[in-house]
């Protein structure tokens, strides 16, 4: 715990250094330098995607069984431009998922739990001050699924200097969560000797701040820290827990022997604080060569330690076609009171079987191919406006988590674009 | 090292944006739920259970 604090101190150091080196370095700033106005177009990226995952280490089944999941969903994003210097930009979007594992939270296959539709939308406002390089911003918006309700809001700064070549932007989000108590079947019968929660609220606070900067005419980076503070109920109130000896392993994986009532659910301590920091990388090569990097390292008070690294190479192959390969490693060092199915004992205070917070590694590799004709693949009049469908991308993944869970995703994004008709003729 | 406005073309596009992309967001939403690490990534922070 003590080396967590550390930590946790050494990225709040990190994040009073990074506003000290922007304040100082925006005093050496160009008073005659102005940021770019607003494009006179309003954007809409639509995005649809497939996910399909299965594993063996279920956490409503206490950490043994079938983590199979599908999920189908949509988003479209709004960027409406009021005037130079404001904007609008909205989110709305959904998924809907088929869970074998969630579906075991009452045993009875196929039933309420198996399915659920997640919708949610976040609607903001920035305003810039062209002439000081600034930009502020606020938002708002909310989540809602079957047994869990989110509501969230966030301010934003944004400071350039040195003409646009360094940025310091600060960020404050708040999440207020609120869950519908859900329980294992059997531990919802009368006679259950079982200790209810008393909380049924989440509340998560963050603080990011980010430096970026242009280092040469072809490298720029961005270094991103994010402190987050969550209190409340941070555990799953259906994901059972089986103490040591209670359960043979073998006969609980018999899908015809569903009768072995859990000990206990999930108890996770009622705040949790997470620093996450990371570097962006993005270098162009050559015309047609862009390589983007990014690493994050990752400590919080439960004892998760993370740290990933992407490659992502985007090579324009055509004039409008560009192909993106990527690939990504996490490696995770577990929560202190992660144990697998049936290792946990009744004198713990904390205990999850959820894998999620496990030792383990990922790997992804994905593949992405870019359409993107220099006039756009359609353009039409609507109105006084111009329409113009700009590009598709089609973008595939498969992840593996070692041990035991397998995941492919398929993603579809498009945009449109629309202008004004004297800024279409342009 | 200063870098002018004007020496900026090959640093335009929206590969070289220094914001994840936008195709990613729904594995970056996977990423958040199947790992234990998350943040710093221009991402969420909270709503949503992650418990699917």
């Amino acid at each position: 715990m003590a080396a967590i604090d550390t930590q946790l101190r050494s990225g709040a150091l990190l994040t009073a250094a990074l506003l000290l080196a922007g304040a100082s370095l925006h005093a050496q700033g160009s008073p005659a330098y102005r940021m770019a106005p607003n494009k006179e177009e309003t954007q809409v990226d639509l995005l649809a995607n497939y996910y399909t995952q299965d594993g063996e280490f279920g956490a409503p089944q206490g950490g043994l069984g079938t983590e199979q999941l599908d999920n189908l969903a949509g988003i479209v994003v709004v960027q409406v431009p009021l005037d130079s210097n404001s904007a609008l930009n909205a989110t709305v979007g959904a998924d809907y998922y088929s869970s074998a594992s969630t579906d075991r939270i009452d045993y009875q296959l196929s039933t309420a739990s198996a399915n659920d539709l997640r919708a949610y939308l976040n609607v903001g406002y920035t305003e810039r001050d062209l002439g000081g390089g600034r930009t502020y911003g606020i938002k708002l918006g909310g989540s809602y699924e079957y047994d869990y309700t989110s509501i969230n809001g966030g301010l934003t700064f944004a400071q350039e200097w040195a003409r646009g070549q360094h940025e310091l932007s600060l960020g404050l989000q708040a999440f207020s969560d609120r869950w519908d108590l859900i329980y294992p079947l059997e531990l919802r019968r009368p006679g259950a000797e079982f200790s209810r929660l008393d909380s049924r609220g989440r509340q998560s606070y963050g603080l990011s701040v980010s430096y970026a900067t242009i280092v040469t005419p072809r490298l720029q980076l961005a270094l991103t820290s994010e402190l987050v503070a969550m209190r409340g109920l941070l555990s799953t109130p259906f994901h059972r827990i089986y103490f040591r000896g209670s359960v043979d392993p073998a006969q609980y994986l018999d899908e015809a022997r569903r009768d072995f009532p859990a000990d206990d659910i999930e108890r996770l301590p009622d705040t949790r604080y997470k620093l996450p920091v990371s570097l962006r990388v993005n270098y162009r090569l050559g015309d047609n060569l862009s390589v983007r990097t990014f690493a994050r390292y990752y400590a919080d008070t439960w004892g998760v330690r993370g740290a990933s690294g992407e490659l992502e190479l985007a090579y324009q192959v055509a004039s409008a076609w560009t192909l993106i390969p990527s690939v990504r490693y996490y490696t995770q060092e577990g929560a202190d009171y992660y144990a697998g199915f049936g290792e946990h004992l009744p004198t713990q205070d904390f205990y999850t079987s959820d894998f999620d917070l496990a030792t383990f590694t990922t790997t992804k590799l994905g593949l992405g191919l870019r359409y993107a004709p220099i006039f756009g693949l359609a353009r039409m009049r609507l109105a006084n406006r111009g329409l113009e469908w700009r590009q598709i991308v089609l973008r595939g993944s498969y992840f593996e988590r070692d041990p035991g869970l397998e995941a492919y995703s398929i993603t579809l994004a498009t945009s449109l674009t629309l202008r004004r008709r004297s800024a279409a003729a342009q | 090292m200063p870098v002018a406005p004007y020496q900026r073309a090959m640093l335009n596009g929206e590969d070289m944006e220094l914001a994840a992309p936008t195709v990613l967001t729904f594995e970056g939403n996977v990423e958040a739920y199947r790992e234990g690490a998350s943040g710093a990534n221009g991402g969420k922070i909270g709503g949503g259970c992650g418990c699917n």
